[in-house]
């Protein structure tokens, strides 16, 4: 795997402690970070510098929320540089709204480090190149044979399984949408619904063992996609 | 009454059904009919006689009041008092006759009707023909000729002698038949035995004077006897027109002709009439003009017959039918002019009518010498308004009938056996109020519940309540029986509640009186029974009332044209400003939705106008909230009414606003500073550990430097050297951060659980059960891995098949999350938890339990629910608790020291499942373990 380059994150927080304590979290992995405290100073300096990644306090003090500011880098400058928004409010209608809206992914406060780095690590990757095969420890995929192996032992997938389980482990630690799957894995077909991706998801969970008690979990986000990680687990 | 009618259209369509019923009675009264009937009516009367008396009267009276001067050229030669004085007593000798005779030939009398018989031969020699002489020296002479009864039943002619009658220029009868009130009112112009041969001496004498009227004699004809030979055959019968009473007719005295005292100009010319006059004496004859004690001579009558017969006054009875035809003209206007004449006026119309026929009785009689009888028509006229009265009567019977049948299917609520309702009435007094016990037999049947109630004590007497000793019973006086005895110990509750067992309808209906078949007693009954159910009716009126001012929303009712039909208090209350009693239209323009300048208001009002499609209004006014439901009843346009109720949400909706801001103060407020308290105290955990992987130059620095093969990420929080004063430093910080992350905990509880009580299943999406469990695992995993339990999921053998569910996601995840994070917490570390997901088909015929507020229509049409078990093998709840476990804020007190929470976890459960029509309950065995059960009905795939 190559080596990235020295990531620019720009953090949007107005609670100063979180603000400098997440900074310093990215910092603590090497990476670059400009920590904002409104709206108007983000934008300012958006408008100038190139981020790699964004990190946005969904409520915001000053009256400007989170999702203006989404909705300006998305619709106003039509940049799609990957934004990950936090909020302390786990409502399932913010992050589906959030979502919706343009957001790459979300994570709940408490932020927990891992976590944090990890979703970065996941949006800042470069797409990986469509090798012959992908190694994922402990599951390895021979695109040729269209065959999964865990532990070298081999699972029997059907073809959709298989091709989905590859998409997302291709796209591991990103937020997927079912629409997004679907046209991915199906193609566009008007005769399939989004609970078609949910039915085999749920399978490949299971014939996978995507668990969180295993080394990969599948979680469902719910009115929206799916999101395969690795666990940022302590040893 | 229909259901719809409002107050106007009763007002205005009432009587005008009334008045169209009116005239089709009129019309089913079949008026010919009616005519027939009092035809027939008219010809039974004049059959039987019923009404001669009265035409006689009423005849006598035309007489009276046609009374005139007598014609000069007639008068009477009047054998008086004066002359029986001066001549010697009656009978007289022919030959005083003869010189009487002989005088009126003297004083050129122009002829001389005599009226007294000389039915047999003279005693005196020679007198006979002296008589006759005396008769053949007058110009004309007319003798009498009587019609006596002969011995035995043969009835002969009494001619004069021959010798007299020889003499005699006409013979002519005297008969004057007497009425069956004696009173004389008729002749008849001609008479005899077996032939009616005789002319009357009137019309005898007209004979013998040579007049026309001999040709063609007025009179009415008679019919014909048989012809027998030995009776009386009448003929031509006239009413005789009398001039006046006794004495009307110009007198001279015989006594005075006999003395020769008589001047030629009081005779010469006339016609005399020659006979008896004194009192006592011949055949007087009470008459019409004269009382009963002053009889009229029967000469005068004969001079009265011939008088008339010469200035055609006489009268004639008119034709028998006339009656009938009279009648038959008069009835039906008559009955035409009942229908349309106010109620007052028909008895005056009937009295009208029944002078119509005297009337014209009266004009023919004194015009056309025509006598009418009017009685009977009279009687018809005034039968006729007895016949339109009684078809009134019984049209009014069967309105009422017809009406109070209808009333009766409209207000019989009520159904079934009445002797169970009442029963069923004192249960629910028994329940609800005061009373401590009853029975009541009726139609042989007892029925009793609650103190047991004694037999009731003898009374005599009328009815009515009784009472000793806290014993209330009345015997009431209906068909069947009906006997109450009441245990009520309150004397107080006992006096306003017997009176409202008296007004039951159960105990009222029974009251009923008798069937009678009589039409004014059947008006009675049914007058009875309609103001019975109007009573009922004012009752429902009243309770319709009651309840549209009493209850706690606003109710409107509009026409379709937007009139008001019916509007409570409340509505003017919640809309302040709006005038009473205004337009629909009115009343979208004090809501804010204008139909003339709002295109979606006008839109939202024709529908619910023409399609009678519901409309919502949310109104927001100051502090005021109101929901406003607008909806149309009736199927069609005339009889739709647009109802609106009001519902004041104010205060609802301030506590939802105050559980929003709530929820946003705990999410956001309240969270934030522990965030960054947490940020903190971990923060510095953390800065020194990376100080000290920095100095140690450990292995873990490499994972800074991110990704592994697959980009995990290595921990950087690997365990360090700490010095000892850091590493107490170190459990302070780990001990707060562990209290921030318990009160973020609960406070995500809290936060779930006022999310849980504000789910709308409205907002409900498809969900696939499978994800969630998975997902609430996934969640728990760390959790139960860090107290060595094993999480055993178990799939229930479905493979391929997914469940699916309409709910919410997150609440559902929750609420399996709260289940299985229970049983983790009270099972022994390196236990195991399974929790099993699974199908579950219900048996046909088994209801699944559907929760309140969810319709049963969101439940799939399968009865297919899916089950989730989770089972530990845990210190299990004590048993007296698992009943309540699923209430707020309870947890079972033996582990409630052990474990932390604050008894939340499982009465979100219960709101979750039950607001997705499921249901969750648990069985335990102490020191064995608890299972969980939650069931949710299944979407249809």
């Amino acid at each position: 795997m190559t080596e990235l380059h020295r990531l620019r994150i720009a953090l949007l927080e107005d609670e100063t402690e979180q603000a400098v304590q997440v900074a310093e979290w990215i910092e603590s992995r090497g990476y670059h970070c400009d920590a904002f405290h409104s709206a108007e100073g983000f934008q300012r300096a958006f408008k100038r510098t190139s981020f790699d990644v964004v990190v946005l306090d969904w409520m915001l003090s000053g009256g400007s929320s989170g999702l203006e500011v989404l909705h300006w880098v998305r619709k106003t400058l039509t940049s799609d540089v990957p934004i990950i928004f936090v909020t302390a409010r786990q409502a399932e209608e913010d992050i589906v709204t959030a979502l919706g809206a343009g957001a790459d992914d979300y994570l709940a406060k408490p932020v927990r480090r891992q976590e944090l780095l990890a979703r970065l690590y996941a949006l800042a990757r470069r797409a990986q190149p469509d090798g012959d095969t992908l190694e994922c420890p402990p599951y390895t995929f021979e695109t040729r044979s269209r065959t999964v192996r865990f532990d070298d032992e081999p699972i029997r997938l059907t073809e959709k399984e298989y091709e989905l389980a590859l998409f997302l482990f291709r796209n591991r630690g990103r937020v997927l949408s079912r629409q997004h799957l679907l046209s991915s894995v199906w193609g566009q077909s008007a005769e399939l619904n989004t609970r078609t991706v949910d039915t085999h998801a749920s399978r490949i969970r299971k014939k996978l063992r995507l668990l969180e008690s295993e080394r990969w979990k599948l979680t469902s986000i719910y009115q929206h996609g799916y999101r395969l990680e690795e666990h940022a687990r302590n040893a | 009454m229909s259901g719809a009618a409002s107050d106007d259209r009763d007002a205005s369509g009432a009587p005008g059904g009334m008045a169209r019923r009116g005239r089709s009675v009129l019309l089913r009264l079949r008026p010919l009919g009616s005519v027939l009937a009092l035809l027939a009516l008219v010809q039974g009367l004049g059959w039987a006689g019923a009404t001669a008396g009265l035409d006689r009267l009423v005849h006598d009276a035309w007489v009276r009041l046609d009374a005139r001067a007598p014609p000069a050229d007639v008068i009477i030669a009047a054998i008086d008092e004066d002359s029986l004085e001066e001549l010697g007593r009656w009978p007289w000798s022919r030959d005083l006759q003869s010189v009487v005779l002989r005088e009126l030939a003297r004083l050129g009398a122009r002829a001389v009707i005599v009226d007294v018989v000389h039915a047999e031969p003279s005693d005196a020699l020679g007198a006979d023909a002296r008589l006759a002489a005396a008769l053949d020296s007058l110009p004309v002479a007319v003798l009498p000729v009587r019609l006596a009864a002969g011995r035995g039943r043969w009835a002969r002619d009494a001619l004069p002698t021959p010798e007299i009658a020889r003499a005699a220029d006409a013979l002519g009868h005297v008969a004057l038949p007497i009425d069956a009130d004696g009173i004389v009112r008729r002749a008849h112009l001609r008479a005899g035995v077996e032939r009616a041969h005789w002319s009357s001496l009137a019309l005898a004498a007209h004979e013998a004077l040579g007049s026309d009227l001999a040709d063609d004699p007025p009179g009415r004809r008679l019919d014909a006897p048989d012809g027998s030979p030995y009776r009386h055959v009448r003929d031509l019968e006239v009413m005789i027109p009398f001039y006046g009473p006794a004495g009307t007719f110009g007198r001279v005295s015989v006594a005075a002709l006999a003395r020769g005292a008589v001047t030629p100009e009081a005779v010469a010319g006339r016609t005399v009439v020659f006979g008896l006059t004194a009192d006592g004496l011949g055949d007087s004859v009470p008459v019409p003009v004269s009382a009963l004690d002053r009889p009229m001579p029967g000469v005068e009558v004969h001079a009265t017959l011939h008088a008339a017969l010469a200035d055609g006054s006489l009268v004639v009875a008119a034709p028998e039918r006339s009656g009938l035809a009279v009648a038959a003209v008069l009835l039906p206007p008559l009955l035409l002019g009942y229908s349309r004449a106010r109620p007052g006026f028909g008895l005056g119309l009937a009295l009208g009518g029944a002078l119509v026929p005297i009337a014209a009785s009266a004009a023919l009689y004194g015009v056309a010498d025509l006598w009418y009888p009017p009685v009977g028509a009279s009687v018809a006229a005034l039968a006729s308004w007895l016949l339109w009265s009684r078809h009134r009567l019984s049209f009014v019977n069967r309105f009422l009938e017809r009406e109070r049948a209808a009333l009766e299917t409209g207000l019989s609520a009520e159904k079934g056996d009445a002797d169970e309702r009442l029963a069923g009435f004192f249960e629910h007094a028994r329940e609800h109020l005061a009373l401590a016990g009853w029975r009541f037999d009726a139609g042989g049947r007892r029925f009793s519940g609650g103190r047991p109630v004694g037999r009731l004590p003898h009374d005599r007497g009328a009815g009515g309540w009784r009472e000793r000793e806290g014993l209330w019973w009345r015997r009431y006086r209906v068909p069947g029986g009906l006997e109450i005895g009441l245990a009520i110990d309150d004397r107080a509750f006992a006096e306003p509640f017997v009176r409202y067992v008296d007004s039951l309808a159960r105990v009222r209906s029974r009251e009923r009186p008798a069937p009678l078949l009589g039409a004014a007693e059947r008006l009675e009954a049914n007058a009875y029974r309609l103001s019975e159910q109007v009573t009922r009716l004012r009752g429902v009126k009243t309770f319709s009332e009651t309840l549209l001012a009493g209850v706690p929303i606003g109710l409107a009712v509009w026409s379709p044209v937007g009139e008001v039909v019916r509007a409570n208090p409340r509505v003017e209350r919640l809309v302040p400003g709006l005038a009473p009693r205004a337009a629909l239209a009115d009343f979208l323009v004090a809501l804010g939705r204008c139909p003339a300048t709002d295109a979606e208001a006008r839109a939202r009002l024709d529908a619910l106008l023409l399609r009678g499609e519901p409309w919502q209004i949310v109104a927001e006014r100051d502090e005021l909230e109101i929901v406003v439901d607008l909806s149309a009843v009736g199927d069609s346009l005339e009889r739709r009414l647009i109802c609106a109720s009001l519902v004041d949400v104010s205060e609802i909706r301030s506590v939802e606003r105050a559980r929003a801001e709530l929820v946003d103060y705990l999410s956001h407020d309240l969270r934030s500073p522990l965030i960054s308290a947490l940020y903190l105290v971990e923060g510095a955990g953390h800065a020194r550990e990376a100080a000290e992987v920095a100095a140690h130059g450990a292995a873990g620095a490499a994972g800074t430097a991110g990704g592994g093969p697959c980009g995990a990420i290595v921990s950087g929080d690997g365990p360090g050297v700490p010095a000892a004063g850091d590493r107490r430093r170190d459990d302070d910080a780990r001990r707060v951060a562990a209290n921030i992350r318990k009160s973020l905990a609960m406070m995500d509880d809290l936060l779930h659980v006022a999310r849980a009580d504000a789910l709308e299943p409205s907002a409900f999406v498809e969900v696939l059960l499978d994800a969630v469990v998975d997902n609430a695992l996934d969640q728990l995993a760390p959790q139960a891995r860090g107290r060595g339990i094993r999480l055993v999921s178990e799939d229930g053998g479905r493979e391929d098949e997914g469940l699916w569910v309409l709910g919410d996601a997150s609440s559902l995840e929750r609420a399996v999350a709260n289940i299985v994070g229970n049983a983790i917490k009270y099972s022994r570390d390196g236990g195991t938890v399974r929790v099993g997901l699974s199908r579950e088909r219900l048996v046909p015929g088994i209801a699944p339990g559907v929760a309140p507020g969810v319709a049963s229509s969101d439940a799939p049409a399968g009865g297919a629910r899916a089950l989730l078990a989770v089972v530990d093998e845990g210190v299990g709840i004590d048993p007296d608790v698992i009943d309540r476990l699923f209430v707020r804020f309870r947890r079972d007190a033996r582990t409630a020291d052990s474990h932390d929470g604050i008894g939340l976890g499982l009465a979100l459960v219960s709101r979750v499942v039950t607001s997705h029509g499921g249901e969750v309950s648990a069985t335990s065995v102490a020191g064995r373990g608890t299972e969980i059960r939650l069931r949710l009905p299944l979407l249809a795939v």
